[in-house]
């Protein structure tokens, strides 16, 4: 190009290239997601930390899954809210249990329409929905939940009778009113094909409007709901991530209702003048597995003087900003079968005679974690109570996934870890029968095996948590795992936010929701 | 020229095969099971044997690679393990919000970074030229999610100017705009300190030689002299480090992504690693594989049109 160039208008030179890069910017955008249609009622704006990934209950994963998957679907009963234990009538409208507690049978609803004009419900829905979970080549991660199911059988098309290979009194709370026991629509599911994970169809207050990717969730109320789909018009489930952003969220309007993990943020949420909060016990359990397979944590007595080593209130107090409660089995408060009898206090003192008597000097142990939630910073304390009574501990932190495959491999002698289960069986079952070496039962304990085998198929509510107690005072004598903290999280909300519960699963009531003009 | 472009895409044929395969490689040896990842919780044989078989986890890692091939061959990028969506249409969701952030970023760099380091060549050792380099080291050094961080404290919260998180409406520019604000200007400050230290160097050096004497010597004011001969001989470098950085930003908006709780590619390819989502890894890895070598042939056709003496056979 001649140095001296021809004349050009500057003016056009700087405007023009800026215009195409505008449009250029917005039509990266422009990626077809529908125009949202103008409100008409109240709306609420829910935070929640990512992304649906799958919208099927045959494949839910996440919290936010499971939270948009419950006022989409409906099952056959129902948590009522605030309870992990209680149930009632939702597609079913009553149910008996045979005196064996092999079969149930349950009197469905009648006149239950679908959405989007898929038909009315009907039992051949329920029979689908559950052999479907329990059929191989659909891969779900619930198959395991209902491996005690022999067969299920409809009589007619408004009664349904599920018959288990052994009594299952955990069948109705920890299956059918949780993540496994959402129904589908038959039709819906082999039409839609792959397109369905994107795209539900259930029976519950809510319809799935639609999705924009990584952004938001858009439910609308579903006008032939059966029950009470309460006021809201629209319910929009906004992704935003971090716990602070979250915060801010709420102060500037962006969301109106959260739920709020950090206790760091939980403290200053509780603190802001202009938003309301409530507290609640979540149904985690911080704990810690000891290797029983592995010296000298073999010997009762060394895993005893663990337990009075750690100083499960000053975890409680200062690593959860006081937001969580010393914990005294594995099992959370708000499961059925949990005992509140504690044997151990914080008593360094106690845990060094223990260890002398033991004969262990100088022990060190390496403890895995994963570098999730509050872990981490747990495990710091947990090295200084351990350093305190002559065990030295390595801490080793992995990424979730890698903890997960690294705690399987045994090489562990500790693993911090939380776990969140809404039924004894579901805790004792996976993590302390000998069936379930190397992993999920990392402690390899194998003790209790009768004990929980018994539970697991007592029909008798006061016989079955009669033997969770027996199992939970077993368990304080023989320590196979260190019970840390009960967390709680925060549910935070801006003012015009009226009746808002949330239930330990992290379950919205909206149909007792309203939003103050 | 058209001969050149044509062997060039030839080439990157292997290229990106390569980098596939040594990915699917990488990928499968990371230690971490998927299946486990899934289940969590809802642990148990009968489970395992479904969902591994589900994801196709029971084959060998041959038969996986070459259905892998062959998928990729056809456009198809196989299924997401954990949303079971085409992976290409999670891509594709959320590929538009890092392009937006990415190009965002870049003209910001590009905005502030060139002037900055011409202004510091054109006065050197002088004010001008200590306060445009501090100010690109300080840029350099300052990590990109305390600085959103920042500016979401000071434009969304006490002055309540813009939104600290989100995308804004597809339908309506100004949201996007809006939206994108905040988390392109941290992203180019970033760039634009290095935009800025390269322009300087370049253009120095392009002052220095013999035709900037010359036409300054014809009575050329400053300004002209800067902007029609030494600018654009200062281009070449200039125009490779942009190309380096629009690779960064399409690869690297992740962090900013996560601060301003943007969708993008990158949150989704730290979910898929996290996750050990392996066919959503791959492909994301794919395209950006691709899109760099597009990136570096365009860089190199450029430095044609900025330099006549660079001819491609």
């Amino acid at each position: 190009m001649s140095p001296c160039g021809p004349a050009r208008n500057p003016a056009s030179r700087r405007i023009v290239p800026f215009v195409v890069m505008l449009a250029l910017l917005a039509g990266l955008g422009a990626a077809g997601a529908r125009a949202a249609a103008a409100p008409a009622g109240q709306e609420l704006m829910i935070r929640v930390v990512r992304d649906v990934l799958n919208m099927d209950p045959a494949h839910i994963t996440t919290t936010e899954d499971h939270s948009l998957a419950f006022v989409v679907y409906s099952g056959l009963v129902k948590l009522k809210t605030g309870s992990i234990s209680e149930i009632e009538p939702d597609l079913a409208i009553r149910w008996e249990i045979s005196p064996d507690g092999r079969v149930y049978t349950f009197q469905l609803r009648r006149g239950v329409k679908w959405q989007k004009g898929y038909g009315t419900f009907t039992a051949a829905d329920v029979k689908y929905s559950i052999e479907r979970i329990m059929d191989r080549r659909t891969g779900s991660r619930f198959r395991g939940d209902y491996a005690l199911v022999d067969r299920v059988e409809t009589d007619g098309d408004y009664a349904v009778r599920i018959h288990l290979r052994q009594p299952f009194p955990a069948f109705l709370t920890s299956v059918l009113a949780y993540r496994p026991g959402l129904i589908v629509n038959q039709r819906a599911v082999t039409e839609k094909g792959e397109a369905y994970v994107s795209d539900p169809i259930g029976t519950g207050p809510f319809v799935f409007e639609r999705r924009v990717p990584g952004q938001r969730m858009v439910l609308a109320r579903n006008p032939d709901y059966y029950g009470n789909a309460g006021r809201l018009a629209r319910v929009t489930f906004k992704i935003i991530m971090p716990d602070p952003l979250a915060e801010i969220a709420l102060r500037t309007g962006e969301a109106q209702l959260a739920y709020i993990d950090d206790p760091e943020i939980q403290r200053r949420v509780m603190r802001q003048q202009n938003l309301r909060h409530e507290i609640i016990d979540s149904i985690r359990t911080y704990m810690i597995y000891v290797h029983l397979g592995k010296k000298p944590w073999s010997d009762v007595r060394v895993r005893q003087a663990l337990m009075y080593a750690l100083d499960r209130q000053a975890i409680a107090t200062h690593v959860m900003r006081g937001m969580a409660k010393p914990a005294n089995s594995i099992l959370n408060p708000n499961v059925f079968g949990y005992s509140a009898e504690d044997a151990y206090r914080h008593d360094p003192q106690r845990a060094r005679a223990l260890l002398a008597e033991a004969g262990v000097r100088g022990a060190r142990a390496e403890l895995y974690t994963a570098n999730i939630i509050k872990l981490p910073d747990m495990a710091a304390v947990i090295k200084e109570n351990f350093k305190a009574v002559g065990v030295e501990m390595g801490i080793n932190i992995f990424e979730f996934a890698l903890w997960m495959q690294q705690t399987r491999g045994e090489r562990h002698d500790l693993s911090l870890t939380a776990n969140a289960r809404i039924d004894a069986d579901q805790y004792y079952f996976p993590l302390l029968h000998s069936s379930a070496r190397p992993y999920p039962n990392a402690s390899h304990y194998m003790a209790i095996d009768r004990e929980i085998e018994a539970a697991r198929v007592a029909v008798n509510p006061a016989a079955r948590r009669d033997l969770y107690a027996r199992i939970h005072r077993k368990l304080l004598e023989d320590v196979p795992m260190l019970p840390v903290v009960y967390p709680r999280f925060v549910m935070a909300m801006r003012p015009e936010v009226q009746g808002a519960k949330m239930g330990p699963t992290i379950t919205y009531n909206l149909a007792d929701i309203s939003i103050k003009q | 020229m058209s001969v050149y472009v044509l062997r060039r895409l030839l080439t990157a044929v292997p290229t990106v095969l390569g980098a596939a395969t040594i990915i699917f490689l990488i990928i499968h040896l990371i230690p971490g099971d998927p299946v486990l990842v899934i289940l969590q919780e809802h642990f148990s044989r009968e489970s395992y044997d479904a969902v591994k078989g589900r994801l196709g986890l029971d084959r060998p890692l041959y038969a996986r690679y070459l259905a892998f091939l062959g998928n990729a061959a056809r456009g198809n990028l196989g299924q997401s393990f954990r949303t079971k969506r085409p992976v290409a249409e999670n891509i594709a969701d959320m590929f538009p919000f890092t392009a937006q952030l990415a190009v965002a970023g870049f003209l910001v760099s590009l905005a502030i970074g060139l002037p900055m380091g011409a202004v510091a060549a054109l006065h050197r050792g002088r004010l001008a030229d200590v306060a445009a380099m501090g100010g690109a080291l300080l840029g350099v050094c300052t990590p990109s999610f305390w600085l959103g961080v920042l500016l979401i404290l000071l434009f969304s919260v006490h002055l309540a100017w813009l939104p600290a998180s989100g995308a804004g409406e597809f339908n309506d520019p100004a949201s996007l705009l809006r939206h994108l604000i905040l988390p392109a200007v941290t992203v180019g400050l970033q760039g634009a300190a290095l935009q800025a230290r390269i322009t300087r160097s370049a253009v120095l050096e392009a002052l220095g030689q013999d035709y900037v004497r010359t036409a300054r010597a014809k009575g050329l004011s400053p300004g002209v002299v800067l902007r029609r001969h030494a600018l654009r001989n200062a281009l070449i470098p200039v125009v490779t480090v942009a190309g380096m950085d629009m690779a960064r930003l399409l690869g690297g908006t992740t962090v900013v992504e996560i601060v301003f709780s943007r969708p993008g590619i990158g949150k989704i390819l730290v979910d898929a690693i996290t996750t050990r989502d392996y066919p959503q890894i791959q492909g994301i890895l794919m395209v950006y594989i691709t899109l760099i070598v597009a990136i570096n042939i365009v860089v190199d056709l450029l430095y044609a049109a900025v330099d006549p003496r660079v001819t491609y056979a």
